[in-house]
């Protein structure tokens, strides 16, 4: 469980957080997102405890990270970057990290490394790597000890989609079995989608949104209504009429600026048989978009 | 206890493979000043006793490469998650340096006696052993202090003073022996070692105080 309340942070003379309230249950998987300099990276070093809040609370399985740095051993934490010994070997930079985590065993480092595809790389020096395996490989550290609590900065950067997919699966699974709280900011927001249950957020250190997946789609207008109907000519004549502007998009009528109910009640009184009728749902992207810059 | 020896055990081996050409310079200076020294027509209990002092200051400034190369590649933001208290893993660094000083500096004795009886003139092995009981609390508290500010300071004005400290702390033997003659006992050497190692211990505390539960975000935001 990770529960931030009210905390606000300056840092440099700059108030980068601004009374940011969040809380990630666990088995929840937590999206944060905002932009780049939003306040998202100064968040996860606060619930880490490396940084002190200016006001408010930060409490992770319970205790404040600042005083009790031993709930650490259970939090796993993706920094943005891989952060790894360019001259260790995979094997030794996933060691000496258990080691110093005081986590280590080496079924559990020997598992790991064969759910993210790095035995043939265990001997070879990180700095020979690819960015996608060097992202694996913090990956795989980052789960070192089975940790309760997850921090992932843009876990899936770098990784091309073969990975992406095999990881957000990993990720659910892992959140399910384990009831691990995750928090877990991206730019991708097609991870968003298929991994996260809440979404929060940030522009400027402030909280804009918190909520359901869900609500976070319906926070804003859809774009209009897509019917499908049979006498296609009759429809667009009786919308036109309704004073509606129209788009023919892949055997859908796009009725823009409109509401299911209504559409439908047009059509149904004029005759026209409905087969099917939706929300022109926005995508995520356009949703984040809009929010934001609201 | 047990992990504690297991997290020393891997930071020594790691910081062993990090110093690189250092730690081969620790046993060749050590055996060095102490081969050189023993040609100088002065008392044993001079040439150990600067020895023990100017070495271990030589030394201390070795692991501020690693913890500094740590610092550039962002992995301290890593260690400093690690779940103890960010003095803990400055102790830790601490004590892996040590070893690895204390280690060197036997290694180091051994060879400068057998290379000094080569040549001629001995210093007794007792002698040199007693310069690195003088050297032990130099040695934790430079390192200690050495870790902390290249955590915390982030310049090349502060690296050019480190080099030039350890320039002078090198030189030093040689220059006291030929122009000073027999000026120091193993007494005074002792007393030195102690005063310089509070004189690095107190500002060390004062700003682990000073800082208290911001060192992380200090390290972190410098």
């Amino acid at each position: 469980m990770i529960v931030l309340e009210d905390v606000r942070k300056t840092i440099n003379g700059r108030e980068v957080l601004r009374g940011i309230s969040l809380t990630v249950k666990p088995g929840e998987i937590h999206a944060y997102l905002g932009h780049n300099g939003a306040g998202k990276t100064t968040t996860f070093r606060l619930i880490l405890g490396l940084l002190v809040p200016d006001s408010g609370r930060v409490e992770v399985l319970g205790l404040s990270p600042l005083r009790n740095p031993e709930i650490r051993a259970r939090i796993g934490y993706l920094p943005e970057y891989d952060l790894l010994y360019p001259n260790l070997s995979v094997w030794d930079n996933l060691r000496r990290y258990a080691l110093l985590k005081g986590v280590f065993d080496e079924r559990e480092l020997r598992d790991l490394l064969e759910f993210f595809e790095l035995e043939e790389y265990s001997k070879k020096k990180v700095s020979t790597l690819s960015s996608g395996t060097q992202r694996r490989v913090a990956m795989a550290r980052t789960f070192l000890g089975s940790p309760e609590v997850l921090i992932l900065d843009e876990p899936t950067k770098g990784l091309d989609p073969e990975w992406r997919l095999r990881f957000k699966r990993f990720l659910k699974d892992y959140a399910r079995k384990n009831n691990a709280s995750v928090l877990f900011s991206t730019h991708i927001l097609g991870d968003v989608d298929e991994v996260c249950r809440k979404v929060t957020i940030i522009r400027k250190g402030q909280v804009l949104f918190s909520g359901t997946l869900d609500e976070f789609r319906k926070s804003v207008p859809a774009k209009g209504v897509l019917v499908k109907v049979g006498e296609l000519e009759k429809a667009l004549a009786v919308l036109e009429k309704g004073g509606y502007t129209l788009k023919l998009s892949k055997g859908y009528i796009l009725v823009e600026n409109a509401e299911p109910s209504e559409v439908n009640e047009l059509l149904v009184g004029e005759g026209v048989a409905v087969e099917e009728i939706k929300r022109n749902e926005l995508s995520l992207e356009e949703v984040y978009s809009m929010i934001y810059d609201n | 206890m047990k992990l504690a020896r297991a997290q020393l055990w891997e930071e020594v081996k790691f910081t062993a493979k990090h110093i690189g050409l250092n730690l081969i310079s620790i046993l060749w200076l050590t055996a060095t000043v102490y081969w050189l020294s023993s040609w100088v027509p002065v008392s044993g209990e001079t040439i150990v006793g600067i020895a023990s002092v100017s070495l271990a200051i030589v030394f201390s400034l070795f692991f501020s490469g690693a913890v500094f190369r740590e610092k550039l590649l962002g992995i301290h933001e890593l260690l400093l998650s690690l779940p103890f208290p960010p003095a803990r893993l400055l102790l830790l660094k601490t004590m892996a340096g040590f070893i690895i000083e204390v280690a060197g500096i036997l290694i180091g004795i051994l060879a400068g006696f057998f290379l000094a009886h080569y040549s001629g003139a001995s210093i007794p092995l007792t002698l040199m052993f007693l310069g690195l009981l003088i050297s032990i609390p130099l040695l934790l508290t430079f390192t200690f202090f050495v870790i902390l500010t290249t955590l915390l300071i982030h310049s090349g004005w502060f690296n050019a003073v480190k080099v030039r400290i350890g320039f002078v702390a090198f030189i030093v033997p040689f220059y006291v022996q030929k122009y000073f003659g027999n000026v120091l006992s193993l007494k005074l050497a002792l007393l030195i070692s102690l005063v310089l190692s509070v004189g690095v211990l107190i500002p060390s505390l004062l700003i682990l105080r000073f800082l208290g539960d911001r060192l992380a975000e200090r390290i972190l935001l410098v």
